[in-house]
């Protein structure tokens, strides 16, 4: 993209506020760290914007960008977000609400590594294999594994958990 | 496990998390903030050069 005005850069940010706000979400329980990440992301997003050569949508490139610092932010800190107990947060969170289906969006989500995490979040937008691919610089069949391992354990967990939509 | 099922669901968390802010403001610091020149680091190899020759300079002329 060529130069990109300060200016312009903001009005991008705000009209993309909902894919960075819930991909620290996802990721982040406290809300100093979704600041935080948030932070991470909009500097990486102005710092990488001069690269963005209009060759896939402009919230691919958003995507691309927030995973990768995500990624590469949980890999330094060696952190298992795993863990993370996402749902201790969901009736404090002010931008959460009650809803059954979000709840149960975000503890399932809760249950994957950063990565899986990704892949998920990737194919609920609508990105097929290729592409989760070529936003997380993985091969189409390491997705395609990484996908059906990621069924069969959240399968497993339902089956022994409780019944959700199972197919 | 029916992945598609969740469609719906992300769409609504996107939609909550929308109205999580992210002030002008907020974007504006974090920029000007990176708009800041670092040290450059060209300037310091020479300034350091400098520094040492002369003091090569000095040392040799004692």
């Amino acid at each position: 993209m060529k130069s990109v005005s300060k200016e312009q850069f903001v009005q991008l940010i705000q009209e993309h506020q909902k894919i960075i706000n819930s991909l620290c979400k996802i990721y982040y329980s406290s809300e100093e760290d979704q600041k935080d990440t948030r932070q991470d992301i909009i500097l990486q997003l102005w710092k990488s914007i001069p690269n963005f050569r209009n060759e896939c949508k402009i919230s691919t490139w958003i995507y691309k960008v927030a995973l990768n610092t995500i990624l590469s932010k949980a890999k330094k800190e060696k952190r298992n977000i795993a863990t993370e107990p996402i749902s201790n947060d969901l009736e404090s969170s002010s931008s959460v609400s009650f809803d059954d289906e979000v709840i149960q969006l975000q503890h399932i989500i809760s249950l994957l590594n950063d990565v899986d995490k990704a892949v998920v979040v990737l194919f609920l937008e609508g990105y097929n294999h290729k592409e989760i691919a070529a936003t997380l610089n993985f091969t189409e069949t390491n997705i395609s594994t990484r996908f059906n391992r990621i069924k069969i354990r959240l399968q497993k967990i339902y089956n022994t958990k409780q019944p959700y939509e199972l197919r | 496990m029916n992945f598609d099922n969740l469609k719906e669901a992300w769409n609504l968390f996107k939609f909550l998390n929308n109205f999580d802010a992210i002030s002008e403001q907020e974007v504006w610091s974090l920029i000007e903030k990176e708009a800041t020149p670092p040290i450059n680091l060209k300037r310091r190899i020479i300034q350091n050069s400098v520094i040492c020759l002369i003091l090569t300079l000095v040392c040799q002329a004692g």
